[in-house]
């Protein structure tokens, strides 16, 4: 047996106690180590009666003992919010973000501008324009007719 | 039996009720070291309370608040900067018996002292078994599985502890006479 096997067998025996036969038979399987056979003869001799508690007596939970745990675990506004916070940010950032493209994907939109539409209004203000100045020039015909250049001068 | 106690009424009855041993079982560990034992005592109980819907009620609850209570103090004891050795100094700054009392009250009380001032000596990994399996009556698998190392381990440290204990108590000559 090895030393950490002896050491176990020990403490099993002075555990449970032992007979005659088996300290007879430790005995002979210490001889290999004279040191661990000191250390046997010394704890098999026992240990003084060791009244632990005049060493730790044991002291009752003080009179506010419970109402301060229950203080301590009260959840306060601010400890909340700090705590609920990121939740809640991430949250609303989401909603942002599906409602948005959700009214981005939406082909129902009285406000949707397109690229025709923009070319529409673009080729019509230049109708107009075109259309404007020829009632202009329309108008201004006759006038012009009776106010043709003096070629003689 | 139905006492009218609610489920956490119930839980905080329990607590109370373990508190002295979790304390004591904290105070020893840490013996030596200048910490206060309320303190983390109170930081213990308030960690299991928060945690407490990672309690398996299939096994012991002050095995599960043991636990919590030695990481706390192996944690406590990783801070602790300033203090390199763990001394007996701290078990001379208690109360002295007071030599007026009868010689039983007296030689317990020295007797508690001079325990108190051997286990404080000794190191925290012995102090630690002497204390579950000794002072606690813990079983082997109790132990094995706070401390994570194997049962068979346990018992070879637990027999260095003990042997440590006795040569020094008998070094200190240490009689107690109930």
């Amino acid at each position: 047996m090895t030393r950490d096997q002896l050491e176990v067998k020990m403490t099993d025996m002075l555990d449970a106690g032992y007979s005659g036969e088996q300290e007879r038979q430790l005995l002979e399987q210490l001889q290999p180590f004279p040191d661990l056979l000191q250390d046997w003869q010394l704890l098999s001799e026992g240990l003084p009666e060791l009244h632990y508690d005049d060493a730790y007596a044991m002291r009752p939970a003080p009179p506010a003992f419970i109402n301060s745990l229950r203080e301590q675990l009260q959840p306060g506004f601010l400890s909340d919010s700090l705590q609920w916070f990121p939740g809640y940010f991430a949250a609303a950032a989401l909603m942002l973000i599906t409602f948005t493209g959700l009214y981005s994907l939406s082909t129902d939109s009285p406000s949707e501008i397109t690229g025709q539409q923009i070319s529409d209004w673009v080729y019509m203000a230049e109708e107009e324009q075109q259309l404007q100045q020829q009632e202009l020039l329309v108008q201004e015909l006759p006038f012009m007719m009776t106010q043709s250049p003096n070629l003689d001068e | 039996m139905n006492t009218g106690l609610t489920t956490e009424e119930q839980l905080y009855a329990r607590l109370e009720l373990l508190y002295p041993r979790i304390e004591r079982s904290i105070r020893v560990y840490i013996s030596g070291s200048g910490m206060d034992s309320e303190d983390l005592t109170q930081e213990t109980f308030l960690k299991a309370v928060k945690n407490i819907d990672q309690f398996n009620e299939s096994s012991s609850l002050y095995t599960w608040l043991f636990r919590i209570a030695r990481n706390t103090c192996i944690d406590a004891m990783r801070k602790l900067r300033t203090r390199r050795r763990y001394s007996a100094e701290h078990e001379q700054l208690e109360n002295h018996a007071d030599p007026l009392q009868n010689d039983v009250v007296f030689d317990q009380i020295e007797s508690g002292r001079m325990l108190r001032a051997i286990l404080s000596g000794m190191p925290e990994e012995y102090r630690e078994l002497i204390m579950m399996k000794d002072m606690e009556g813990m079983k082997y698998h109790e132990i094995a599985e706070i401390t994570r190392v194997q049962e068979g381990t346990i018992k070879s440290r637990l027999f260095r502890a003990r042997l440590m204990l006795k040569k020094r108590l008998t070094q200190a000559g240490y009689e107690h006479d109930a």
